[in-house]
Parts: structure tokens; sequence; C-alpha cells
């Protein structure tokens, strides 16, 4: 019987045989045994599952952060992220505008928390993810979010793509929290769904995330009081 | 002022010693066969980097490190790449087939899948050489990846053990005590699975005698894992 | 949770709010110290030392050759590029350190005279290479490398050497005629230990008086919103050895309390090794 609560080391067997047990993270099948995958605690815990029945579910950690247990992003985190370009475009030559037929934005993750990844994470914004309802296809990106845009973003879990990461601004909570515009002069909110340029006046569309009130930029806080 | 120029440059090493006494008193104490060097290990060396481990056999010094799992741009296959660079040998060829062993090892007890897109890199620096590198090197880099969470099978426990004509083992032989052996093997396992990762066989060893050799090296390996275990179990408790 | 998100996107913003208090994002004073934890004589070589500071773990192997007495070069230096370093850096660095035996400040030539049995110099010199291995690099290199280097040549032992050469003899020295005696055992005469700290000037573009805010030892995020980073090598009787910077230093004082700092924090170190 595995106690909760042991350490183990990678390679160490948990379990004879999966019986009740839900896998969680950290383990591996290999010859009907169970072994652990990392180096840490073994934890038991109840989680209900879809058909909302009560499961134990078991797994190896290494900390009761979670932060600290994953290396990579992982599914549901909220992550910071820079807008690098938005998909590809499709010039029609025989047209007289340019139709947005993009579908992706291309992102990469800087940070989890306060903690900074020393690498860039490449991931993906599709378009079906800017907003609960989904956008028309034929709305623009350039709407919700520009490239050279810092966004809140969601790590989602899309089967289709593998090697990237799919990120999801969907929620209110989600968006673009620090945008900059032609000049490099820093926009200021005017509503959640607008911003203005300091500079020109202008105002432009973005989807803005809905930070509680206190958590304001310096350089908002610094336009605000001026 | 005329500048003196000298060509003559003599390594220490290549200068003939001047046998004194203590020195014919020292008789090498001989270890029996089945003991190792003394050896240390630890898992987890640096706090800042991903996953640290560091192997000492005898003289034999060697740190491993691993950097990742990190996005790279350009590598976009549905598994993870793993990158092996070994430094501190002076030896082209045996850096070239260290290498391909470490990442033949590493390779194989590594769950590639789960890390999509992703580059790992495992760099080997070898502080001291006096014999057994290639196996230091495999402990220092399976306490590397239990430090850096890295989802893998298991522990490798690695041995090197040296035959010497008359059919007497000597485990982890260092370099002076290689000079009258026939050949060796460096060989590496995970215990959990059973399954072995590395055979490396060097020297003259007559093909009867390789599957005692191997039965011998795979004891001892046995015998390493109760300290690779405990390293990495301090380690873990030592974050808390 | 809006702190967190800063840091990963205005750098500048997240530490000026820091450095504005008088410390790092981890608590520790913008001018205190760092630990520094040194191990001798574990890597091989006739000398050998592992120095471990503020994020920065480095090797350093002293191999030593016999030559004949002349003006060349005696010492080489290289440090081995890493994943961390790369090889134009770590030219860089070999090249700053040179001087620092050129000029004498770790050891006098005449130093490097090998000696007899009875310690009576010969003409021949000790060459040395020094290799130095960069294990872990999260903050600044040169502190490290020189504490490793001295460290190293302190640990130096060194055979005394046996020449079946007569002093009038004018014929050219032969290999055949050197021979090593590690009965006796010499170490070197060094001069009295170096010290280097590294500092960051860091601007605060926001307040009125447009202030510069003077770092001690910063680590690398620290260094990437600086203006200019300065490392300062103090020697005995608090010559300074050796200025390194990069940037723009405008003000006077600033250098003039570096190199305050540091020869500080040498004496310290004289101390200890004094009672230790």
């Amino acid at each position: 019987m595995i106690i909760t609560g042991t350490l183990v080391a990678p390679g160490d067997k948990v379990l004879d045989s999966i019986g009740n047990y839900r896998m969680g993270n950290g383990l591996y099948e290999a010859n009907r045994r169970i072994f652990a995958s990392v180096a840490g605690y073994v934890k038991v815990y109840g989680h209900k599952d879809k058909s909302d029945n009560l499961v134990q579910v078991i797994e190896v950690r290494r900390s009761e952060d979670q932060l600290e247990n994953e290396l990579l992003p992982y599914d549901g985190a909220v992550v910071t992220a820079k807008v690098m370009a938005v998909g590809l475009r499709y010039r029609h030559f025989f047209i007289l505008y340019l139709r947005d037929h993009s579908r992706f934005a291309k992102c990469d993750i800087i940070s989890i928390g306060d903690r900074v990844y020393k690498k860039r994470f490449s991931a993906l914004l599709p378009k079906k993810k800017l907003r609960p309802l989904e956008p028309e296809l034929s709305e623009p990106f350039k709407n919700f979010v520009r490239p050279n845009d810092y966004i809140l973003a969601k790590v989602c879990d899309d089967a289709g793509i593998k090697d990237k990461f799919v990120l999801s601004i969907a929620e209110d909570e989600l968006g673009v929290v620090l945008c900059r515009g032609k000049f490099g002069e820093t926009m200021k909110k005017v509503d959640w769904n607008t911003v203005v340029s300091t500079r020109t006046g202008k105002t432009e569309p973005r989807k803005m995330a809905r930070v509680p009130q206190k958590c304001m930029l310096p350089s908002d806080l610094k336009d605000s009081t001026s | 002022m005329p500048t003196i120029r000298s060509n003559l440059n003599i390594p220490l090493t290549h200068l003939s010693r001047i046998e004194d006494d203590q020195m014919e008193a020292i008789e090498m104490d001989k270890r029996s066969a089945t003991t190792f060097r003394p050896l240390c290990v630890k898992c987890g060396v640096f706090g800042a980097q991903d996953g640290s481990g560091y192997a000492e056999f005898g003289n034999t010094r060697v740190l491993a490190q691993i950097i990742g799992p990190d996005g790279d741009g350009k590598w976009e296959e549905d598994h993870a790449k793993i990158t092996v660079t070994l430094k501190g040998l002076e030896n082209e060829k045996q850096i070239a087939e260290y290498r391909a062993e470490l990442m033949s090892s590493a390779s194989s007890v590594i769950f590639i899948n789960k890390y999509p897109g992703k580059v790992i890199e495992i760099e080997v620096t070898v502080l001291s050489d006096d014999g057994g590198v290639l196996s230091a090197a495999l402990s220092a880099v399976t306490l590397a990846l239990a430090h850096s969470g890295i989802e893998h099978m298991g522990l490798t426990a690695s041995v090197h053990v040296g035959m010497r004509a008359n059919e007497d083992y000597i485990t982890d032989p260092s370099t002076s005590e290689s000079a009258d052996t026939l050949g060796g093997v460096t060989f590496a396992f995970v215990p959990n699975l059973s399954q072995t990762t590395c055979v490396s066989l060097y020297g003259r060893i007559p093909i009867e005698a390789t599957k005692s050799l191997l039965e011998f090296a795979k004891q001892r390996a046995i015998a390493i894992v109760p300290v690779l275990h405990k390293a990495i179990v301090n380690s873990i408790k030592e974050k808390q | 949770m809006s702190s967190e998100v800063l840091r990963g996107i205005d750098p500048l913003g997240y530490l000026t709010t820091f450095f504005r208090e008088g410390v790092f994002p981890d608590g520790r004073g913008l001018l205190d110290e760092q630990k520094l934890v040194f191990k001798q004589g574990e890597c091989g070589g006739v000398g050998s030392s592992v120095v471990s500071t503020q994020g920065v773990t480095v090797s350093c192997t002293i191999e030593a050759s016999v030559s004949l007495v002349s003006d060349g070069q005696l010492i080489n230096i290289q440090i081995e590029p890493s994943q961390q370093l790369s090889e134009k850096e770590a030219e860089d660095f070999n090249n700053l350190l040179l001087p620092l035996f050129t000029n004498g400040s770790f050891i006098l030539r005449e130093n490097l005279r090998c000696l007899d049995v009875n310690g009576k110099a010969l003409p021949l010199e000790w060459q040395f290479l020094i290799t130095v291995k960069v294990l872990c690099l999260e903050g600044n290199l040169l502190d490290a490398v020189v504490c490793a280097i001295g460290a190293a040549l302190a640990d130096t032992k060194l055979p005394s050497i046996v020449l079946n050469h007569s002093e009038g003899d004018e014929s050219a020295i032969e290999k055949s005629q050197i021979q090593a005696d590690y009965g006796t055992i010499h170490k070197l005469i060094l001069e009295e230990p170096l010290m280097c700290c590294s500092f960051g000037v860091f601007v605060d573009n926001d307040s009125k008086k447009k202030s510069e805010i003077l770092l001690m030892t910063p680590d690398i995020e620290a260094t990437s919103v600086c203006r200019a980073t300065c490392s300062v090598v103090i020697g005995k009787g608090d010559r300074i050895a050796l200025v390194r910077e990069r940037g723009r230093i405008t003000s006077f004082s600033l250098l003039k309390k570096m190199c305050q700092i540091t020869a500080e924090r040498r004496h310290k170190l004289v101390e200890a090794l004094r009672t230790a």
C-alpha cells in the first residue's frame, strides 16, 4: 500500500496495478505496473471527473505549488504572451482591398505568474478563441489584438496542434494588457474594447483584459494622476 | 633590448621523475574485485539551472547539466529534440564515442513524446579524468534528469568493470589500475524495467568470457542503485 | 498579480520600483555582499579550485610545464566557452585577465623560476596553462574567475627540479638533463590576494533628478536594465589592478565608491585568510 507523502525517485514502483485509481501526472505504466517518472512525493486525492463521479487520482509531484511542478506552460494556466505576427495574408491582386483571411496569431509566451521563462515558447492564438462567442471569419484580427501587443491568455489543449501551445483570450479577464501605437507611445484604455493613442489621439479597437482596478501598470497610474 | 626566446617547453607530466624511497614503498592497495572507488554523488548542484547532477568516483569527477525543455522555433516535430555536449576530455575520438553513448542512453529513457517541439540540452563537463569517465557521466546525467523534473522511465545505474588476463575482474578501475587489464565494459541499465541502455565493450575480451563479465557488471550496477536513489530523495527533501 | 505580469513585459518598470526602495527583487540590499565559497585541489593539475558565488560557478585548473628562461609569455589563460558563454566573450575575458599576470598583480615573474631541492633558483622557468571552465553563469563572471585563479595559484604545489647541467656549461640544456623530484614540494610565492567586484549603474529615468543608483553584483535581469556595468579589481596596497567598464559612466564619485567598496571587501578577505 502506497502512503501519500512517500518520497519516490524516477523508476520507483508506486503500484502493482492501477486498480481503482486514476493516473495523474508523474507516473507511467509498464508491464502492468505503475512507476514514477519524476522525483517527488506521492499524492492521492479525490477528484470529480466528467460524469461527476468521485475518483481517486494518484500522482507524483515535486511540490505543492503547481507552478513549481510544471516545467512548461500547462493546460489552463494563465500566461503573459506577446503577439508577434498575425497569420497568413492572402492578397487578391484583382480586388481593391486586402482580405484578412488569417486564422491564427503567432505569439511568444514570456512568463507565467512571476516566473519569466528563459526561452520563449511559440504559441498560436486562433481566431475562434478571441471572444466568448466566436467572431465572424470576416472580422479582422486587428480589432482584437495587433502585433507587439502584450496579452494575458490561457493555455488550451488542442489535439490538432502538437508542437506549439494554443492560447485563448475568450474570457473577460484575458486580453491585451499593454499595447504601443505606431510611434511607440503607450495606448491608454478608453473602455474594454477601445484604446486611444496618447500622442495622436486616434482610437483603435482592442480586446482589453479586465484586470482589477488596483492592478494597473505604473504608466497608467502616472497618466491618470497627471 | 633584444628579447630572448626559447622553444623548450616540457609539460610536467613528461619529465622523468626521480623515484624516491617513499614512492617505492607505497604499494597499490589491492582493491577487492567488487569494491568501488570512494564515491560521492549529488543531485541538484546548482539552484539556478534546470537540472544538475554530479558524480565522483575516486579522482574522476563529472558534472552534468540539463537545460530545458525549451521552446525552439525551428524544431517542429511532435517529440522533443535531445542534444548532448561533452567537454573536458582531450581525445576527440573519445569525446565522439562517449557523446554517442550518452545520447543513446538519454533518448531511450526520456519520454520525448511528452514534450513535442521542445529542445532538451544535456551538457556534460568532465572536471577530472582518472578512468571510468563514461560510467560517471551516465550517473551524473541520470541524477541531473531526476533533478530537472523531466519525465523519464527511471534511474540508469552504470558501472565500469575491467578484466585482467587471468579472468580477474576489477570494479571501477582508475587509469593506473586499468593499465594491466585486457579490456573492460561500461554497463548501464534501468533496474525497474530491467533493460540495458549501454553496453560499451573495449579491449580484447574473449567471447566466452563476455557473458560472465556482463553478469558481473550487472551485479555491480545493482549495488550502485541505492546510492543514486538516496541522493535523489535527499535533493527533494532539501528543497522543502 | 499585475506586478508579476510586469516582470516579463516591462522589466525596467518592475525593477525600478525595487531599486527606488534600495533592494533587489529577492530582498537583498543594493550594496550587500554575496557569499563566496571556494574549494581547492579537486580538479587535477598542479593546482586547482572551484569557486561559487552568486549564481556563478567556475573551476580553474593549472597545468605546468618547464621552459628555459626567456622573455616570452609565461602564462596562458584559457576560458572555455560553454552554452552560456560565447567563444568571443571567452576570448575577451582571456585578453582582459592576461595583463593581471604581465603586470605582476598575481605573481611576480621571478617567482616563477624553477627551484631545486634546496630552494635555489635554476635557469628554468615554469609555464602555466590556466584552464577555466564555466559551470554555471547567472551573474558576473569576472568576480568568480579572479578568485578562482587566486585560489588555484595558492593551491599549486610544484616539485623541485634536478638539473644535470653544470653552471659553466654553455651548451643548450637538454630534456634528458631535467628531472622532477617530488620529494621536496615548493609552493608559489604569490602577491597579496586580489579582489574583484562587479557593479551596475542604474539610471532612474522617472525621478526628477535622474539619479544614478549603484548596484553591487547585479544578476542577469538587473544587468539588462543597467546603463553601464563596471568591474574593479583591487590588489596589494589598495592599488587598482584592473577596471573594466561597459556602457557610459558619467559620475566620478560612483567610480570612487566602487573602488572603495572593493578595497573594503578585499581587506575582509585578507583578514579572513590570515585568521583561517
